[in-house]
């Protein structure tokens, strides 16, 4: 006998969903609200369980890493003026061809990993109310370009990385600047496949535009040249770990 | 019971809190436990609250729906052929 009963609430099931979608997310959004107490909870008992793990760590271990740490900071300090005096030069060189930098953007808090589903998305507790628009983009810490913004609700809006599988990316790659597509592979992962003569270096940034300051897309991890391919594909990663995401900027 | 319910509020709370393989997981043994409807109506949820159009699931946002169902409908061929299960479940 075939269950009806399974097939019926199948067919319910996907009528909800299709009648969401076409009601730019009216059930969503009520859901959203409901889950926002909760992952707000979950964030904050999982910061008050990683603090109470540094009362069992030995003392050793404390110090040697408190050292690495400062050597570490040094190293990024350095890194740190180098990036500022760049931004410096680049901002006064977008003032001279009359494309200043002037977008206004507002901080978001993560309520959800992308982890959570295959979909690639994640959840900010920001929404209408703020002003924010379906499309904007969305940046990491350093202006790391990382997604765009799908659904927006009341108070919450789903964002859609741009690694998202299969979703296609403009982007420019090598010294040179060619613009080529990045095809996502989800959890900040991406591809790219391009003729075999372009020199390709591992580490090298992927920028997401080279005008108006968007910012890089990910760091080149791995080209893979097969001798039967006249193309090569390069892998690259976002350098920001999404999976570990606080806070983002959206543009306004 | 006691078992279907508790796993009923596991899987149900693992759509908020855990990654989507711990939910799939807990959705597959709850197939085990009960009819199949409360995991289709994960499905949905999971749908409703994460789902935006991805080229790779032809641009559609029913991804979990139809992931549980076909799951729901496989549990119950399997259990029909499981003689550890009675006919009527």
């Amino acid at each position: 006998m075939f269950p009806w009963g399974l097939l019926l609430v199948g067919l319910i099931g996907s009528a909800v969903v299709g009648a969401n979608t076409l009601s730019s997310g009216m059930i969503s959004g009520a859901l959203l609200s409901t889950g926002k107490p909760l992952w707000r909870a979950e964030a904050s008992i999982s910061s008050s369980l990683s603090n109470l793990a540094l009362h069992f760590r030995f003392k050793q271990g404390l110090i040697n890493e408190n050292r690495e740490l400062k050597e570490r900071i040094e190293e990024l300090e350095l890194s740190r003026v180098t990036s500022e005096a760049l931004r410096e030069e680049n901002s006064s060189l977008l003032r001279l061809l009359n494309r200043t930098d002037n977008r206004r953007q507002i901080v978001g808090s993560v309520l959800t990993r992308p982890s959570r589903t295959l979909y690639d998305t994640f959840i900010v507790d920001v929404g209408l109310a703020e002003g924010l628009q379906s499309g904007a983009h969305v940046f990491a810490e350093g202006g790391v370009a990382i997604g765009t913004i799908g659904d927006v609700y009341e108070d919450t809006a789903i964002v859609s990385l741009y690694s998202t599988p299969g979703r296609v990316t403009d982007v420019y790659v090598g010294e040179d600047a060619i613009a080529v597509e990045a095809t996502g592979r989800g959890g900040g992962d991406f591809e790219i496949r391009l003729p075999r003569g372009v020199e390709i270096v591992e580490g090298s940034p992927i920028v997401f535009s080279t005008l108006g300051g968007s910012g890089v897309l990910g760091v080149v991890e791995k080209v893979i040249n097969a001798p039967a391919d006249p193309f090569q594909t390069i892998f690259f990663s976002s350098p920001v770990n999404v999976q570990g995401l606080r806070m983002v900027m959206i543009d306004l | 019971m006691l078992l279907r319910i508790l796993l009923s509020i596991f899987f149900f709370g693992s759509i908020f809190l855990f990654p989507w393989f711990v939910t799939v997981l807990l959705g597959i043994a709850l197939l085990f436990l009960s009819s199949g409807y409360e995991v289709i109506l994960g499905g949905v949820l999971l749908d409703l609250l994460y789902a935006a159009p991805a080229p790779t699931f032809f641009n559609t946002a029913f991804l979990f729906t139809v992931v549980f169902f076909v799951l729901a409908l496989l549990a119950f061929f399997i259990k029909k052929q499981l003689m550890m299960y009675p006919q009527s479940r």
